[in-house]
């Protein structure tokens, strides 16, 4: 069987000391969430961490707030729950179909929403093991030089099949990063570069607390999901949509 | 153990005799090994955790192709935590699953044919240690060029794969010709020439291979694996290890599914025995995923064109048939798929005159084998697909052509095969009429459409893998005082319920519950020889066996109790736990109180019984693939719904009716008809066992695309279909009770079903397997733009065949032989077979 590199565990109790943790180790440990996307990843060499930092024990991160201003969802919560939250309806039914489409039953129990929208980019030349990408000589997004998908180019391809994004970005959500000297909030649709690599603006000294939506009164959202395989399977294609419908009108 | 030849052992009362009285066989029963199934208590190879075990890695070729010019392994050796590391001088002699093709070494010695074939192995105190030790192992490797499919293959005689086979990157070339199939197109009044593609795909089984072996106490060695096949491991076993083989035990864990994909002797197993009897620990070796994709052994991707006369009523004139083979890197079971691809064409419709041409390349990819079907289900998915566009073509409904010219009951085929009995007529008109075909049949709504299609596959292969005449098959009983009774065989329990047949036929005979049996199966020192689960061999051989020995052990038992109970035995009836007076049935005693009896009389009691399958009309060389004891059938009508506009197919419903001979367990037996079934729409739709090019200019590369369980994409449970299944009975005399094969055939008709719905649906032919969306919207392109609306290859290339041994078939006269070779009587061993299994 594949087995996980050694790595070093730690499982701070508050966002403080998680922020503190990650400010001293820095790129050295990576924040473990669900662990569904980033434990298969170490398993095949594509991150090796020194350290593993896990949020699943800070409370905070766990917590959902609805209210009529809006919401705020800790970047803990797992899939499952979103999925199966009736309140997630009406105006976040884009997101809680979205959740429930991810991958299997036993998947959604562990993934959560802050690793659905951190999720390293896919490609089928990277998520290989270390063997298989040996045969090809590695590829310019870990080891190597060349890219595969497109021999001639300087940039790595590779994209991101998160389920969640798409749904809260038409949503409008807003995402609150958190580190030791600094806390911000950037909307979602700002938080990924065009870039298969870099793909994210998150520093790996921070933490993705919390997804944060302005009221969705009187809106109503949808997420489609076209996939090869039905019953689980990564997307191919991805659209969500949200409106709200005023007389006569569309906003 | 009583004497076979005892004149006391008579046979009483066949229990075929008053079939309304079966009281265990023919009913719904939960099997015997459900229990631990579904509890998770069933001990699978990785399972076995012994004191001391060190653990195994496989260090794989990164090249598809290249000579191996040096390996140091001093680094990974002085890594702590390392036990062992093995090269291939080790363990050079060559093995291989059939006496022709023994091509493969445990690890590689001087050559590598594809990425994954094994070149070291490292044995570690933990698995990750062994993990990171073998990236401390450097191969310097030449690289030889890149072989990637049979055309290129066919192109490149240079290097050579190996170093035998036909010529050049050729592997085995068939051409076999059954009476003058010219005439029989001269005397059609149409005549169809199509090229069909089939893709390969693998068996997917959930349970990973996984061995693990000990040097037992007295220095022999055992080894617990994950093999269809233990008797073929225990052989190659000692050929390698030069060991004597009574020092080897063997014992076949059940299977977490095998689909063919566990029955040539494996690499990994070899290494493990020889790591354990050197460092006197037990060793464990479990596959990766990945690693199982490279093992592979599945479904050879084949090219194939069909040329087929028929008369104006649809009956067949002449059948030529031409396949390309792609093998991959070893020989495996290959000459025999090869045969196989050829095989049963005449065994559904009557096939007057026949002609086959099959070749096989080696390619730098991982070995093609037997997977479900094993050869056969390719060209099945060509001919069921001719038929349709032949029907049409004629205008007669596909169900009516083909009932039209099903093949008879026992009749001997051009290719000389037995046929036993032939219900196929009674499956197609089942599923006609459960479907109500003739109500949807190019009569639904546009996107909507049903097809249909039939198949026959073989209850058992006739001959064994090595030359022998001994039986296929052996079982014995052991009859405890406390009326418990032990099975002994060696057949192997791979999740289709061998276990439970057996428990069944011995339980039906004595009378007893099967939960009261204790199965030993698949273990080479407790029980006697059964060649293994594959071929849809196990129901009808261990069947039998078990049935012969049964029937001795009542004999037996019999004749004690007809004294104590001055009865006539011959009106000694076993059933509900008793022995009884038939006539009179209150006069009787408990089961074990009459082994009691019986054992005061005779002595300890064990039994057994064994099993050959009948000498096979075709006598010609290569006619001893496909001969069977009796043949199964399958008709399957398919319903669909193609999305026009995204080419996207549903599937709502498949009925299926299977000529299953008798049911010895029905709910077992409609298992295995709706896991072919899955099996098979997962084949028409989206399994593929797809491969990577890198561009030339910058790589030698060829890689499996995607070796994971996630990419390589095969339906799941939750994409099922509704599955109508219906099993016709009757019970064939070659079979345990008239039990004919359940395992294989069925998945045969469904990939050119589906094909065929499709068409009916969306009116593109899709003349490649897997019917993806991309092929559809190709065809559907193809159709707008007012060309053929389909979808396939249009060519077949130019190959050198040899001159066809041409055999006379039975209505001309002939006798079995080719006209053009030496007369064999019976099959004999060819001197090349002789050389290679000694
Ligand atoms: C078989 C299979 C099928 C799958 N199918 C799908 C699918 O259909 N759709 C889909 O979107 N995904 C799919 N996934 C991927 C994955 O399961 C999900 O994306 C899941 O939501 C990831 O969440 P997680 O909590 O497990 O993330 P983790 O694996 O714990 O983390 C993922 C990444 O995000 C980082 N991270 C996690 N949480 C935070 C945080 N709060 N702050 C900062 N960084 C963080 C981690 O360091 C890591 O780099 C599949 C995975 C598997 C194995
Ligand atoms: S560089 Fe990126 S896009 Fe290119 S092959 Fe590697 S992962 Fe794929």
């Amino acid at each position: 069987m594949m087995r996980l590199p050694l790595f070093e565990f730690r499982a701070p109790r508050t966002l403080e000391e998680a922020a503190s943790i990650l400010d001293g180790e820095r790129a050295n440990a990576m924040p473990l969430a669900g662990g569904t996307d980033l434990l298969p990843n170490m398993k095949r060499r594509q991150q090796v961490p020194r350290m593993l930092m896990s949020l699943r024990h800070i409370e905070s991160m766990n917590c959902v707030a609805l209210n009529d201003s809006g919401s705020r969802l800790g970047a803990c919560l797992t899939l499952s729950e979103i999925a199966a939250d009736r309140r997630f309806r009406n105006g976040l039914t884009a997101l809680a179909q979205a959740a429930s489409l991810v991958a299997t039953p036993q998947i959604r129990n562990m993934a959560t929403l802050g690793g659905n929208i951190c999720l390293d980019t896919r490609c089928n030349y990277y998520d290989q093991s270390y063997e298989w990408r040996k045969s090809i000589n590695f590829c310019l997004k870990k080891d190597g030089t060349t890219c595969w998908v497109a021999p001639g180019s300087s940039k790595c391809m590779a994209v991101s099949s998160t389920d969640t994004g798409p749904a809260l970005m038409a949503l409008g959500a807003r995402v609150r990063l958190v580190s030791r000297s600094e806390e911000r909030e950037v909307l979602l649709a700002d938080l990924y570069n065009n870039d298969g690599i870099d793909y994210i603006k998150r520093r790996p000294d921070e933490i993705l607390a919390e997804v944060s939506l302005d009221s969705l009164h009187g809106w109503k959202s949808t997420y489609w999901k076209l996939r090869r395989r039905g019953s689980f399977d990564f997307p191919v294609l991805s659209v969500a949509a949200a409106v709200r419908l005023r007389l006569l009108a569309v906003r | 153990m009583p004497n076979e030849e005892d004149p006391r052992v008579t046979r009483v009362g066949s229990p075929r005799a008053n079939e309304d009285d079966l009281r265990v066989i023919g009913v719904p029963r939960r099997r015997v090994d459900a229990r631990a199934k579904v509890t998770g208590q069933t001990r699978f190879a990785d399972d076995i955790f012994l004191p001391r075990m060190a653990f195994c890695k496989l260090l794989r070729s990164p090249h598809p192709h290249a000579r191996i010019r040096r390996i140091d392994t001093s680094r990974a050796v002085a890594h702590p935590g390392v036990y062992l590391v093995l090269t291939g001088k080790d363990v050079p002699i060559q093995y291989g699953i059939l006496p022709v093709s023994q091509d493969e070494q445990a690890l590689c010695v001087d050559h590598v044919r594809h990425v994954g074939d094994p070149v070291a192995a490292v044995i570690a105190r933990e698995e990750l240690t062994a993990f990171e030790a073998l990236d401390l192992i450097d191969v310097d490797y030449e690289i030889l060029t890149t072989i990637s499919d049979p055309k290129e293959a066919l192109a490149t005689p240079e290097p050579r794969i190996h170093e035998y086979g036909e010529q050049g990157n050729i592997h085995k070339l068939v051409a076999l010709e059954f009476g003058n199939v010219e005439e029989g197109f001269a005397e059609a009044d149409e005549i169809f020439e199509d090229t069909f593609f089939f893709q390969g795909n693998t068996h997917l089984p959930i349970e990973q291979h996984a061995s693990v072996a000990i040097k037992d106490q007295d220095g022999k060695l055992t080894i617990w694996s994950s093999t269809q096949t233990p008797h073929y491991l225990h052989r190659a076993l000692a050929k390698v290890l030069e060991m004597p083989a009574a020092h080897i035990r063997v014992i076949a864990t059940p299977n977490g599914g095998g689909f063919g994909g566990k029955s040539d002797p494996f690499n990994h197993e070899i290494v493990v025995a020889k790591a354990a009897l050197i460092l006197d620990r037990p060793v464990k070796i479990c596959l990766t995923r990945e690693e199982v994709f490279y093992c592979h052994r599945g479904r050879h991707p084949i090219l194939m064109k069909f040329k087929t006369g028929v008369k104006k009523d649809g009956a067949i004139t002449g059948m030529h048939l031409q396949t390309l083979i792609d093998g991959g890197a070893y020989g495996s079971y290959g000459v025999a798929s090869t045969f196989y691809a050829g095989a049963l064409q005449t065994t559904t419709y009557h096939v007057p005159r026949y002609r086959y041409q099959g070749c096989r390349t080696f390619t730098n990819k991982p070995p093609c084998g037997p997977k479900r079907g094993h050869g056969t289900p390719q060209p099945r998915f060509g001919q069921e697909v001719q038929l349709d566009k032949i029907a049409e073509r004629l205008k007669i409904d596909p169900a009516n052509l083909r009932l039209h010219i099903v093949e008879s009951p026992n009749a001997v085929t051009a290719n000389f095969f037995r046929l036993g009995t032939v219900n196929l007529s009674e499956c197609i008109r089942r599923v006609v009429e459960a479907s109500r075909w003739k109500d949807k049949f190019r009569k639904l709504s546009e996107g909507r459409g049903v097809g249909l299609a039939c198949s026959a596959y073989l209850t058992g292969a006739g001959l064994p893998i090595y030359w022998n005449k001994m039986p296929h098959s052996g079982v014995q009983l052991k009859f405890d005082r406390s009326g418990g009774v032990s099975i002994f065989c060696g057949a192997t329990e791979i999740g289709q319920g061998s276990d439970d047949v057996l428990a069944g036929i011995v339980a039906e005979v004595l009378g007893i519950n099967p939960f009261d049996i204790r199965l030993f199966t698949g273990d080479t020192d407790l029980g006697p020889v059964d060649l293994g689960s594959y071929s849809s061999r196990v129901t009808l051989m261990a069947g039998n066996a078990a049935l012969q020995a049964a029937e001795r052990g009542k004999a037996i038992i019999a004749e004690g109790v007809a004294e104590k109970l001055e009865v006539p035995k011959e009106r000694l009836s076993f059933a509900d736990k008793r022995v009884f007076d038939s006539v009179a049935p209150e006069k009787g005693i408990p089961f074990e109180e009459a082994v009691c009896i019986a054992e005061a009389r005779f002595g300890t009691i064990g039994t057994v019984g064994s099993y050959t399958p009948p000498k096979s009309p075709a006598l010609y060389k290569g006619g001893g693939v496909g001969p069977s004891p009796t043949y199964s059938y399958s008709a399957a009508v398919v319903e669909v719904e193609v999305n026009p506009v995204t080419g996207w197919v549903t599937v709502p419903r498949i009925w299926i009716a299977h000529d299953i001979g008798r049911a010895l367990n029905p709910t077992l037996a409609r298992g295995q008809v709706e896991g072919s079934v899955y099996m098979g729409l997962g084949e028409a739709l989206m399994e593929e066992q797809e491969f990577r090019r890198l561009p030339r200019k910058l790589s030698h590369a060829l890689v499996h695309k995607f070796p994971s369980i996630l990419e390589y994409k095969s339906p799941t449970s939750l994409d099922m279909p509704e599955v109508i299944t219906e099993l016709i009975e009757e019970p064939d005399p070659q079979g345990p009770f008239g039990a004919k094969e359940a395992g294989q055939g069925p998945l045969l008709p469904i990939m050119p079903a589906v094909a065929n719905a499709v068409y009916d649906a969306v009116g593109v032919r899709i003349d490649e397997i897997p019917i993806t969306p991309e092929k559809i919207m190709k065809a559907l392109a193809e159709k707008k733009a007012g060309r053929e609306p389909r979808f396939g290859p249009s060519h077949f290339p130019h190959i050198n065949w040899p001159e066809a041994l041409r055999v006379p078939p039975p209505w001309e006269g002939g006798d079995g032989n080719a006209v053009n070779d030496v007369p064999r009587r019976t099959r004999t061993v060819s001197k090349k077979e002789k050389v290679l299994t000694s």
